[in-house]
This record gives structure tokens, C-alpha cells and sequence, in this order.
């Protein structure tokens, strides 16, 4: 174990370089997938929240999309967007639409409707009580979904390595053909320390983005 | 609001400043794309052809190499993603084109492809390197002394003994995978078992799977000790390596099929064999064994 340890510490040290380059590469790949997905995912999930008709439809195929292997999705979507990071990005925006997407829909529907009724009689439009109260009560559940929205594309960027799209995946796969446990976690370690740390990030931010009286109110009102 | 519309705004700067520093390649003069798939010798003859292309010529070459398998590489070759990348005219035969007629003469399996390939698919094989790496069936050495097994035909008499790992796209390549394997040769493993390439190794290491498909140039068979049994009835056909390249392309860079047949014959399985050790067991970067191997042969300086 010892020596394992050591192999895999100087391993870590020479190639820091190149860990380094894939680990940016696996990041980007993943914030550019949920930069999109949070782009579209909002104003759909609102659009469902405002027409509860589409609720059903845009859950099911977005659910559906979830089930779709990543390597297959990948195989589909290199035809549209070729071999490399754009294929990445698509694929990862679709998993990233159903988390987002039923988060906006359910933070935005859990919003106490008397609030939005005294918001209608103070003579606000319906814009205003969206942008104003609506979305602002409904930020902390959405970031929820942001959340796993972000774990599910970093941990699923590991595979798209084998379209080209790069991230650390390159190294575990380069580890598993080599039946080389240091290379393997050489790539696995920092993805999931990546995953660690964004969900802390934006379990921080939450905190940030909230305001506290926001806070009190919302913890008083659910229990 | 505003911070919603922030949320969104930063995590795409975020992702767009990445990229900035991520150094992306484009604008300048179109480069040739060598890809290649992901298993270490392909990886090698990738990084073979890319390197010879920099060293005769001033074309540019992008790399993107250890995508994933066949059907990567070769859908990636149709759309023009990739311009050219290592293949193997057995595997063209049976998949490519999907001819199903048993192969009666070995030698000319090249030729036939070839021919077909640039009519009905925009794409040729220039000069083989020499080396033929066939689909086999290896186990541990070991275990193939105590049960008398030298063919494919003892096996299967003792097959319902043993589990069979492969890797996925063996299972699903119909007329020279598993599926018509185990037709010709009346195969009943006790259970086969789909995984990852490099896990077989691991899986047969642990004894979790007593057989598995390999490459004959495979250096792992060097280091788990496993032994190739014959193909006593001829099932698979020779897959001579060589690049595939689009036809397209050939026109577009006139120096490139002169360059890529520089390396025609050069390579025989043994050497093939070697460098993937160097690559697989000594732990080098494919890129280092293929400049030395080119080096070697006087084809770079």
C-alpha cells in the first residue's frame, strides 16, 4: 500500500502538467454543458410552470434523454456536431436539462401562492411577480438542481473521452488499457475531486445568493 | 433575476475562459486530422503516421487519437471528422462492407476491399505495414496445458467449463465476431461476459473469466502469460494494418499517399508485438515509441 502510494505520488508529480491541462479540459467541457443547460433549462421550466400542459411532454423526453447510454448518445450527436468537445457539450447538456428543468419547474410551483396573490393585488405584471418574487423564492430549490445538474456532468465527461472530446477520462481509459491502477486513479481522483468541490461551490453560493431573511422565511414557512 | 441571468452568464464565461487557455486550434491553413482507435497499437500507428506527415511534409496535423471503437473511427472517417486513421482490411471486409462469403483466398482480401472501399465508400488503404493482427482466443497458459488445449476445436469441447470475456465490440461484430464464431465452431461457454478492452486482462489476471479475445501483436499476452490457441478452421480473416484515408483528402494533400506508403512493410508482427510492450507493460508514451521505431528505420531524423 505504501509503495503503491509512493508510485502514485510521483506518478502525480511528474505528469502534473499534463493532469493539469486534462482536469481544465474536463471542467470546461462540463460548466460549458451547464452554462447551456441552465440557458435553456430556465426559460423552459418557467414556460412549464406558467402552461402546466407541457409539464408532462418536456418531463418525458427529458427523462427519456437520461436513460440514453452517453457512448450512444455520443455515436447519434457526432453525426450533428463531429469529433471532439461540441459532441461533448451536446451530450452533457442533455443530461443536464432534466435536473435543471424539473428544479425551475418545482421551485417556481412550490412558491407559496399567497405571496404570488398579494404580488398580483399590489397591481404587479406578471413579469414583475416572475422576476421579483417568483424566481427569487425558487433560486435556492433550482440551484438544487444545478447541482446535480453539475455532479452529472463531470462525473459523465470521464467517458466522452473516447469521441475525442479530451478531460481526464483520456487518462483513465490510457490507465485501464494498460491495466495501470496509478493512471487509472490518476484520472478518477481528480474528477471526482472536481465533483467535490463544485458541489460545495455551489452549495456556497446558494448560501450567498439567498439572502437571509429569505432564508428564515422560506425554513418558517415549510416547517 | 439578475442573479439568475449572472448564474448563467458566469458559468459560460467560466467555461469560454477555460477554452481560452485550453489553446484551441483553428483559423490557418486546413490540417490533416489522424485519428486512431483506442487500443495502444492503433494508438501507436497513429502516432506513427502523424509524425512521419510533420517530418516530410508542411502540412498540419491535428491528432486525435484513442477515440472509441470502430464505429467511432469509422463514422468519424464517412463525415470527414478525421481524414485518416489505422485499419485493417479484414475488418473492412466483415464490417466495413459486411461481406459474409467465406474468404477463399487470404491473400487477396487487400486487394477486394480495397477496390470496394474507394467505389463505394470514398476511402482507400495505402500500403499495409507488414503486420496482421487477427482476432484470437487467448487463456492462461497454465490452464490450457492442464485441459489439453492447443485449437479453438479443444475448447469447444470443453467450453461450458469456462467463462469467455470479450470486449463489446467483439460481441457485436456479426460476421467475424463472437456471433459467428461461436456458429462455426459450436461454441457453449458457461457464461460470456461484455467489458472494457483493458479489462480483460484484469478479469483473466483474477481468474474472474478463464478465456478471452485478444490481437495477436498484443504485449499483454506477454505479461499475463496467456497463450493464442489456433483458429484451426480458419475463421478469421488476416487483418493487415495499413491507413484508411479518404480519397478526398488524397486530393487535397498530393504529397500525403507517397508519405503514408514510406511505411509499407515495415512493420512485422514481432516488431508490432515489441512496441506495444514498450508501450503496455514498460509504461513509455506511444508517442516516444513511435519516433524511435522511425527513427530506427531511417524514415525521420
Amino acid at each position: 500500500m505504501a509503495a503503491f502510494l509512493s508510485e502514485f505520488g510521483s506518478y502525480l508529480v511528474s505528469n502534473a502538467d499534463r493532469l493539469l491541462e486534462l482536469t481544465v479540459e474536463h471542467l470546461q467541457l462540463s460548466l460549458a454543458a451547464v452554462g447551456f443547460g441552465l440557458l435553456v433549462g430556465i426559460p423552459v421550466g418557467v414556460l412549464m410552470a406558467r402552461f402546466r400542459r407541457l409539464v408532462g411532454p418536456v418531463l418525458w423526453v427529458t427523462s427519456a434523454l437520461q436513460t440514453v447510454p452517453a457512448l450512444a448518445l455520443a455515436g447519434f450527436l457526432m453525426i450533428l456536431f463531429g469529433l471532439g468537445r461540441g459532441t461533448g457539450i451536446a451530450v452533457l447538456f442533455c443530461y443536464t436539462l432534466m435536473p435543471i428543468l424539473r428544479a425551475t419547474y418545482t421551485g417556481i410551483t412550490s412558491v407559496d401562492p399567497a405571496l404570488v396573490e398579494a404580488a398580483r393585488g399590489m397591481g404587479m405584471t406578471r413579469w414583475q411577480i416572475l422576476r421579483m418574487v417568483q424566481l427569487p423564492l425558487a433560486l435556492s430549490v433550482l440551484l438544487v438542481g444545478v447541482r446535480v445538474a453539475t455532479v452529472i456532468a463531470i462525473g459523465t465527461a470521464t467517458i466522452l473521452s473516447l469521441i475525442g472530446a479530451g478531460g481526464l477520462g483520456q487518462e483513465i481509459f490510457a490507465g485501464i488499457r494498460r491495466v495501470s491502477d496509478v493512471r487509472i486513479l490518476a484520472g478518477a481522483v481528480p474528477a471526482a475531486l472536481l465533483a467535490v468541490l463544485a458541489d460545495a461551490g455551489i452549495s456556497w453560493l446558494e448560501r450567498r445568493l439567498t439572502s437571509p431573511g429569505l432564508r428564515v422565511e422560506r425554513s418558517a414557512a415549510q416547517s | 433575476m439578475r442573479r439568475l441571468a449572472l448564474l448563467a452568464a458566469a458559468t459560460l464565461a467560466a467555461a469560454v475562459a477555460l477554452a481560452g487557455c485550453g489553446g484551441s486550434s483553428g483559423g490557418g491553413n486546413r490540417a490533416i486530422v489522424v485519428g486512431s482507435k483506442n487500443f495502444t497499437e492503433n494508438i501507436i500507428l497513429g502516432e506513427m503516421i502523424a509524425q512521419l506527415i510533420e517530418a516530410k511534409t508542411d502540412y498540419r496535423v491535428e491528432r486525435k487519437l484513442s477515440l472509441g471503437g470502430t464505429d467511432v473511427t469509422f463514422k468519424g472517417l464517412r463525415n470527414g471528422d478525421l481524414d485518416v486513421y489505422v485499419e485493417y482490411d479484414g475488418t473492412a471486409y466483415a464490417f466495413h462492407l459486411g461481406i459474409t462469403d467465406p474468404i477463399a483466398d487470404p491473400a487477396q482480401v487487400y486487394d477486394l476491399v480495397n477496390e470496394r472501399m474507394q467505389k463505394e465508400l470514398g476511402m482507400k488503404f495505402t500500403q499495409p505495414f507488414g503486420l496482421n493482427n487477427t482476432y484470437t482466443l487467448a487463456m492462461p497458459a497454465e490452464l490450457a496445458q492442464q485441459h489439453g488445449i492447443r485449437t479453438y476445436s479443444d475448447l469447444a469441447r470443453v467450453a461450458d467449463q469456462f467463462i469467455l470475456g470479450v470486449e463489446h465490440e467483439f460481441l457485436n461484430r456479426e460476421h467475424d465476431g463472437y456471433p459467428g464464431l461461436e456458429k462455426a465452431y459450436g461454441f457453449r461457454f458457461k457464461q460470456v461476459v461484455p467489458m472494457e478492452t483493458g479489462l480483460k486482462y484484469k478479469a483473466i489476471e483474477q481468474g474472474e473469466v478463464q478465456v478471452i479475445n485478444a490481437f495477436a501483436t498484443d504485449g499483454m499476452l506477454k505479461k499475463f502469460n496467456l497463450v493464442i490457441l489456433e483458429d484451426d478452421k480458419g475463421f478469421f480473416p488476416p487483418y493487415n494494418a495499413a491507413p484508411l484515408v479518404r480519397l478526398e483528402t488524397l486530393e487535397q494533400f498530393p504529397e500525403l499517399e507517397e508519405v503514408l506508403n514510406l511505411l509499407g512493410g515495415q512493420i512485422s508482427d514481432e516488431e508490432m508485438r515489441e512496441l506495444n510492450y514498450l508501450v503496455d507493460e514498460e509504461g513509455r508514451s506511444e508517442a516516444e515509441v513511435a519516433r524511435e521505431f522511425l527513427r530506427q528505420k531511417g524514415l525521420i531524423d
